[in-house]
């Protein structure tokens, strides 16, 4: 073999085929696909909150119906704590703007800032687990558990449902904070806190409905 | 076992005339008997109505609002979600201008072109 056949072979090794360069199939190479103006993270946390709206509005249809067809609600001497559940509330929806304000600063790639505005988030939202869950323990000393009647049953599975979910999105936020303080997200990086910060927002303007509809009614 | 091209013809067998004049035949079989019996229309279930008093009654009001809520949820999601996707996918298409020009004479606090670095 002469030396002028190898170097033609090498040279033939060295560049990539056409079929490669467009990718398998003959689809262009991820680099080169164009972003889709709706991620697959955002369409998927899309798709779990209309599930969970599903959810709710089964809980709250039902608890329509029970509340239509009860003569006496809530049941006898039992008053729920309004005052402190307002408090809660704006807690929470302070909640909310403060996860806006970590997602505004990750957009600015300032990791300070999201780190202080996400830990305020997490802390806010452990003081309305918190809060709920004194209310609780002061309204079964009342005499209000799951099974006195239809009105505690569907007070506290509607509302421990949310509290559950609000539990799930702390919980969901704190391992995003982790991750935040390690460096992980950027402002070409920031679609695991913008997805939690979707559901934060989803769980707050749940509750948003919730309250009125169980505390003000 | 099914090969491949079987698959495809009873995929491509769906939209054959005599699959939606089956389906055409069905429905019109099931608005029938509807079509001549119009006192048993507005009836609703037979079980709400044994045990409903009446429209006046409570239960009856909570029962529409709660099946209202239920059967708008879905529409309102997939029109909302959808809507927020359509819009999302319009926007990316649309073209970027360039910013508007200078004017070329001063208006309050607006800069001539010339003086502009």
């Amino acid at each position: 073999m002469s030396s002028a056949t190898v170097s033609s072979q090498t040279t033939e090794v060295s560049q990539p085929r056409p079929s490669l360069q467009k990718g398998f199939g003959g689809s262009p190479p991820p680099s080169a696909r164009p972003t889709p103006p709706v991620s697959n993270a955002r369409l998927g946390m899309l798709m779990l909150i209309s599930a969970e709206t599903m959810l709710f509005v089964g809980l709250v249809g039902a608890y329509i119906v029970f509340r239509a067809g009860s003569k006496v609600w809530p049941s006898g001497h039992l008053y729920l704590p309004v005052a402190v559940t307002w408090l809660n509330t704006i807690f929470l929806l302070i909640s909310c703007y403060t996860m806006h304000r970590a997602i505004k600063a990750l957009r600015l790639d300032q990791h300070e800032r999201v780190v202080t505005w996400l830990s305020l988030t997490a802390l806010l939202g452990t003081i309305f687990l918190a809060v709920q869950g004194y209310e609780w323990t002061q309204l079964i000393r009342d005499g209000l558990t799951i099974s006195t009647g239809m009105y505690g049953a569907t007070f506290y599975t509607l509302i421990g449902c949310h509290g559950l979910h609000v539990l799930a999105a702390v919980v969901w936020l704190l391992a995003v904070l982790v991750l935040a303080t390690q460096g992980r997200f950027s402002a070409s990086r920031p679609i695991a806190v913008e997805i939690c910060g979707m559901y934060w927002y989803y769980v707050g303007a749940l509750w948003a409905v919730l309250f009125p509809l169980v505390y003000l009614n | 076992m099914l090969q491949t091209s079987q698959y495809t013809y009873m995929r491509l067998r769906i939209f054959s005339l005599s699959y939606w004049l089956l389906v055409g035949l069905w429905g019109l079989a099931s608005v029938f008997p509807a079509a001549f019996t119009s006192s048993a229309l507005a009836q609703g279930c037979a079980m709400c109505k044994t045990a409903l008093s009446g429209a006046e009654d409570p239960l009856a009001v909570g029962i529409f609002w709660s099946a209202m809520l239920m059967m708008s949820m879905p529409f309102v999601l997939f029109a909302s979600i959808g809507g927020w996707i359509f819009y999302q996918y319009r926007s990316a298409d649309r073209p970027v201008y360039p910013p508007a020009a200078v004017l070329p004479f001063e208006i309050g606090s607006i800069k001539k072109k010339e003086d502009l670095p």
